[in-house]
């Protein structure tokens, strides 16, 4: 069992926005009730298309992808998608994508009434924005998007950053303006070149690396965000493959842990993770492992 | 689940690899599964050329960085396998109808299996190879080879195959070949289904690795695939 505003969480695994989709089909392997959350695919005021294919690479250790936030938009989402998840037995994060305020707080208000237990403000997308740019790579805007977002969210507010330049920043400030939690990391930009023709595979070039490759950027940046911010609630993820990925990533200062393209390699992999996870804890109790590689950095 | 290399053939640019699975899966032509070596984090969607049983063989074209590496399996090594997922071909398609069979290299995989569970669906068939390079491993009854004939597979296809009024293809092979095929034919009035290649995430429909677009919006090919009705899908993206 897992606490963080005031929710609690059957279990730390999670499943990442993305991947998962928004549900219909995993459930179609497996149970999701038995996770102790399950992030929707971030969703935007309108559809969106998505990226042209190829869509995905694969590159050793890991998987760049190119999706580019492919979604119905909010009133299909809440048409065909909310139902199914507000019906779910976990708790639910809903990922919410915009351009600018107005579209987060349009986003808020749809799904305010929704089940949902927490909003998780996507900032840090590789696949979209002008040239690739993420959301979300400046203070003073993050600042006024999470203040805004904060006066009418019925729900805590988590903020999902990348491995940004001047993280601690960014992430300061959206804690002094109300940010609940933070989401780390979002797949960093990765590209792979077909060397027979000089070019890129991938249609815009870059896309989101993930996968092990991945892990240690994630777990140095969440252990690094823990010893700077002792108290806010992170969710952590990047390259969790097993239920030993998932303890590295609970000792390096996550309180939640997500799975994102493990999920792709294995429907059935964020329960076995769950199992495995549930025999670890039988001796031990959560909240002791809970930071102690942070704890033990300043002994 | 675990499968264990019975035994592997090789050429240069191709494996006809045989495969035992822990158990049995049912495999329907058309569907295809996520094969991968052990080591590998992520896999990549294959097509079953023949199945009985526990016993299952693929025919691969070597083209990348983890079909090499599948070039390198010997007896009784060991890869992950999961599926059988997609759309069996005999779910989509007009079952009133006799098909030709058109494969495009490796592509011709799922034809061949097709053609062996269905055979009284199949009017005649065409599995194209550039060169006799495959003759090697694999050798079967509608072999077709460019530079023997001195022409590619459209081009057989249009001077030796006299089409009947109840025929509607279906075709397998590279996007190239299958967007050749739909200008090759995009002044007839006849019915082809095509089974399209993508690199796939998931395999299962939830990450939206392999879209496709259609008449009826963005689909997944792993998913709402592979086979789709040439004239509902537009391949220029």
């Amino acid at each position: 069992m897992v606490e963080i505003c005031n929710i609690k969480f059957k279990n730390p695994i999670i499943i990442a926005s993305g991947p998962g989709g928004n549900g219909q089909e995993l459930a179609e392997y497996i149970d999701l009730n038995k996770l102790g959350g399950f992030t929707s695919k971030t969703v935007t005021i309108k559809e969106k298309e998505g990226n042209p294919p190829p869509r995905i690479v694969n590159v050793k250790a890991g998987i760049i992808n190119s999706i580019g936030l492919q979604n119905p938009g909010i009133e299909n989402f809440i048409k065909n998608d909310l139902k199914f998840l507000n019906n779910l037995k976990t708790n639910v994060i809903l990922s919410l994508g915009g351009e600018n305020i107005s579209d987060y707080l349009m986003l808020v208000d749809k799904l305010n009434n929704s089940n949902a237990a927490i909003f998780e403000l996507n900032l840090s997308c590789p696949n979209v924005g002008k040239d690739g740019i993420p959301l979300g790579i400046n203070e003073k805007s993050i600042f006024e998007l999470v203040q805004e977002v904060k006066k009418i969210s019925k729900k805590p507010i988590f903020i999902k950053f990348g491995v940004e330049t001047f993280l601690e920043d960014l992430i300061n400030a959206a804690i002094k303006a109300g940010a609940d939690g933070i989401t780390l990391i979002n797949s960093p930009k990765g590209m792979k070149i077909d060397i027979n023709t000089g070019k890129v595979i991938l249609k815009r070039g870059v896309g989101g690396l993930s996968g092990p490759a991945i892990k240690p950027i994630a777990l140095a940046t969440i252990f690094r965000i823990r010893r700077n911010f002792r108290k806010i609630p992170i969710i952590g993820m990047g390259g969790v493959f097993d239920y030993k990925d998932a303890i590295e990533f609970i000792m390096a200062g996550a309180n939640l842990v997500g799975v994102g393209s493990g999920v792709m390699t294995d429907p059935y992999l964020p329960l076995k993770i769950i199992y495995d996870l549930e025999n670890y804890f039988k001796n031990k109790n959560y909240n002791e492992i809970f930071s102690c590689a942070v704890e033990g950095y300043y002994v | 689940m675990n499968c264990i290399v019975k035994d592997i053939k090789k050429t240069e640019n191709y494996i006809l690899l045989t495969v035992e699975t822990e158990k049995e899966i049912l495999i329907e032509p058309g569907q295809f599964v996520m094969l991968k070596p052990k080591y590998y984090d992520f896999g990549k969607p294959f097509s079953v050329i023949f199945q009985e049983g526990k016993i299952i063989k693929f025919l691969i074209a070597v083209v990348g960085e983890l079909t090499t590496e599948l070039k390198m399996l010997k007896e009784n090594d060991e890869l992950d396998i999961r599926g059988a997922y997609g759309i069996p071909f005999i779910n989509k398609i007009d079952k009133s109808k006799k098909y030709i069979l058109l494969g495009g290299d490796c592509g011709s995989a799922p034809l061949i299996h097709f053609s062996e569970k269905y055979p009284h669906l199949v009017d005649k068939k065409i599995y194209g190879y550039a060169t006799s390079e495959i003759r090697k491993i694999f050798n079967i009854k509608g072999l077709h080879i460019d530079e023997e004939e001195k022409m590619n597979l459209i081009e057989k296809l249009f001077k030796d195959i006299k089409f009947e009024n109840n025929n509607a293809f279906l075709v397998c092979g590279s996007m190239d070949m299958i967007k050749s095929i739909k200008k090759a034919f995009s002044l007839y009035n006849v019915k082809i289904y095509a089974s399209l290649e993508a690199i796939m995430g998931c395999g299962i429909g939830i990450c939206k690795g392999c879209p496709v677009k259609t008449k009826n919006g963005i689909k997944m090919i792993c998913k709402d695939g592979p086979i789709f009705d040439l004239s509902e899908v537009n391949l220029e993206w």
